[in-house]
């Protein structure tokens, strides 16, 4: 857990990154609050919050009696999300930097293409 | 709740070693009496002029170090462990009665089976025996144990709760008010007169008058453990 | 579940709790805050009708506490309280003979988790264990309310880590009201759902452990940039060093200007501001 965030926030991001990731498909069960309270020692008020939140933007959804599940879409919509906030704050806030030292935008592009061109060879 | 209460004497029952051991001391301290007249018996020396105190009077300590160490050691221990103050009143009045039953029960069987035995085995003078002193004795053994069983009954409940009142300051205040009754009444006569008769009445007075001055004396001292319990802080 | 109202418990000089209202409307694991002497004793003392309060009333389910009448739901022990000097398993087979409702095989298996010798009699103990077998004895009551008085007194890091888990699953097996007081605040935090923090005597906040999660948290950067930030905000404590300040927010998260950085404030330092402010005002 980092120190800036909320934990609740950070609980929420590792959540959406096992979706991402594939690590829970659609209408499978996610891992309880316990397990995340155990694994990454938070406190289970705390995991229950990250977990409610999520539901609350219709993420995971509670199937009783058994636990909560990815919800239909759950994928799309963080995909959906996460994208709004890179294609924003992200680039914003590497926009700035880039300003603040001095590197053209050119030189940015350039930069960008090389290391999408290397990455794309791995 | 009555059985709370009881666990709750029987947990008291197991935690007064000091009342124990000194009962112990004491009682083997008379025993010594015994095998000192029987040692200067067999060395030929005349005994018969020589009185013995019952070995029967041991166990009178019991009552007055139980009725102290329950609300002064015990109480908070019980509550400790998650003992409630309602059944700890109702227990240690059961443990009360339960001592002063047991106490009078082997005090009066040394009396009427141990001390007789001893005198007429002996060259002894005679033995100071109970029943005999306070006159418990004219109506049988049965009568004797009541008579006594209420006069310890008594006697625990006023220790009990002169005890139980010492967290407090009117526990010393009783104490004072207590011993200035005892000094102030004994020089005057009318005065000492009453505490005679309130002593001939617990102790000496005809045997269905002293069992019931004591047993509702006994119980009336008691109740006043009610309010002294509320307002024990632990 | 638990109401105080306007409770005051005065001591011959001092007031060991200034006229505390609070509420305690639902199962979950508590966390009472205070320095030494701050009355978290007193507050636990109370609610179990141990003493009396000077003035105000405290019901448990609508019904009254006082001394003359010790609630049944309620367990507390002392911390440092005295037992009689037998043997662990003896006093935990007398508690479980004293209590109404006490889960005996939890608290064996506490005992053994715990390391705790049943043969070895009360006085053996070291300080630590003697507060775990208290508080074995206390969790192992499935009454409706578990007060426990700084139960991590003298236990090393291993133990604490037990004793947390331990608390999670006493709670998750029987839920109900659990009030833990304590000094090791980042620990407590990974298991309380609520914190309640008195100073004084005077109850200072009650609020939840995510509210605190959430709400928490430092702002730093040049003091002139953090200045207009705060302003509107509800700052509990400052520090200043050379042109830099932090300010220390109990409020809504709000987005800051590049050179202003924003850090979660642990429980720990949360509590020390909140304590400090109430001292200085």
């Amino acid at each position: 857990m980092n120190d800036n965030q909320p934990v609740f926030e950070q609980v929420m991001e590792i959540i959406e990154n096992g979706i991402i990731n594939k690590t829970w498909q659609v209408d499978e069960l996610i891992i309880s609050t316990t397990q995340i309270s155990r694994l990454y020692n938070v406190n289970p008020a705390t995991a229950m919050k990250a977990i409610s939140r999520l539901t609350e933007r219709g993420i995971l959804y509670k199937r009783p009696g058994i636990g909560m599940c990815v919800a239909q879409g759950a994928l799309e919509k963080i995909s959906a999300e996460r994208r709004d906030v890179f294609l924003h704050q992200t680039i914003d806030a590497v926009l700035l930097e880039a300003r603040t030292l001095g590197i053209s935008l050119q030189d940015l592009i350039d930069e960008l293409t090389t290391r999408e061109g290397t990455h794309s060879h791995d | 709740m009555p059985k709370k209460a009881w666990t709750i004497a029987t947990v008291n029952m197991k935690n007064i070693h000091a009342a124990y051991i000194a009962t112990a001391v004491v009682f083997l301290a008379l025993v010594s009496q015994y095998v000192v007249n029987a040692i200067l018996a067999a060395q030929g020396m005349d005994i018969s002029t020589s009185y013995m105190v019952s070995v029967a009077w041991a166990f009178w300590l019991l009552i007055p170090l139980t009725a102290i160490l329950v609300p002064a050691r015990n109480f908070n221990r019980i509550i400790n462990l998650g003992g409630k103050r309602n059944p700890f009143f109702w227990g240690s009045l059961m443990l009360n009665a339960v001592m002063a039953g047991a106490v009078s029960l082997v005090t009066i069987l040394i009396g009427y089976v141990v001390d007789p035995a001893i005198v007429k085995s002996g060259a002894l003078g005679g033995v100071f025996v109970i029943q005999d002193i306070f006159g418990w004795g004219a109506y049988g053994p049965v009568v004797a144990f009541l008579q006594q069983f209420a006069f310890l009954f008594l006697f625990g409940s006023f220790v009990h709760t002169l005890s139980a009142a010492h967290s407090k300051w009117y526990g010393l205040v009783a104490d004072v008010v207590i011993i200035a009754i005892i000094s102030v009444f004994t020089p005057i006569a009318p005065l000492r007169g009453a505490l005679v008769w309130f002593f001939h009445t617990v102790l000496f007075a005809s045997a269905p008058w002293q069992i019931l001055t004591c047993l509702v004396l006994g119980v009336v001292i008691y109740a006043i453990n009610k309010p002294l319990l509320a307002a024990k802080a632990i | 579940m638990i109401e105080l109202a306007t409770v005051t418990k005065k001591y011959r000089h001092t007031m060991a709790m200034d006229s505390v209202s609070l509420t305690i409307p639902d199962t979950g694991v508590y966390c009472l805050l205070g320095r030494n002497g701050a009355g978290k004793t007193t507050f636990m003392k109370l609610i179990a009708g141990h003493i009396r309060s000077t003035s105000g009333t405290i019901t448990i389910d609508g019904v009254k506490v006082s001394p003359g009448r010790m609630p049944d739901c309620v367990s507390y022990i002392e911390s440092d309280s005295v037992q009689f000097n037998m043997r662990v398993s003896d006093l935990i087979d007398t508690a479980c003979l004293l209590q109404e409702s006490f889960d005996r095989d939890f608290a064996k298996e506490m005992t053994e988790r715990f390391e705790l010798n049943p043969r070895k009699r009360f006085r053996q103990l070291s300080l630590g264990m003697k507060t775990m077998l208290t508080t074995i004895i206390s969790l192992a009551n499935n009454s409706t309310v578990i007060l426990l008085d700084e139960p991590t007194l003298g236990l090393d890091p291993i133990v604490r880590d037990r004793f947390n888990t331990m608390l999670l699953e006493s709670y998750d097996a029987h839920p109900r009201v659990i009030i833990v007081s304590t000094h090791q605040m980042d620990e407590i935090a990974q298991v309380t759902q609520r914190l309640i923090i008195i100073d004084q005597g005077k109850l200072l906040m009650e609020a939840g452990i995510d509210e605190i999660d959430e709400k928490a948290y430092t702002l730093s950067g040049p003091t002139q940039e953090v200045l207009p930030l705060v302003s509107g905000l509800n700052c509990i404590g400052t520090t200043q060093a050379g042109g830099v300040l932090a300010a220390h927010i109990f409020d809504q998260r709000i987005a800051v200007p590049e050179g202003v950085s924003v850090d979660r404030l642990g429980l720990k330092d949360f509590f020390i501001n909140i304590v400090r402010r109430e001292n200085h005002a």
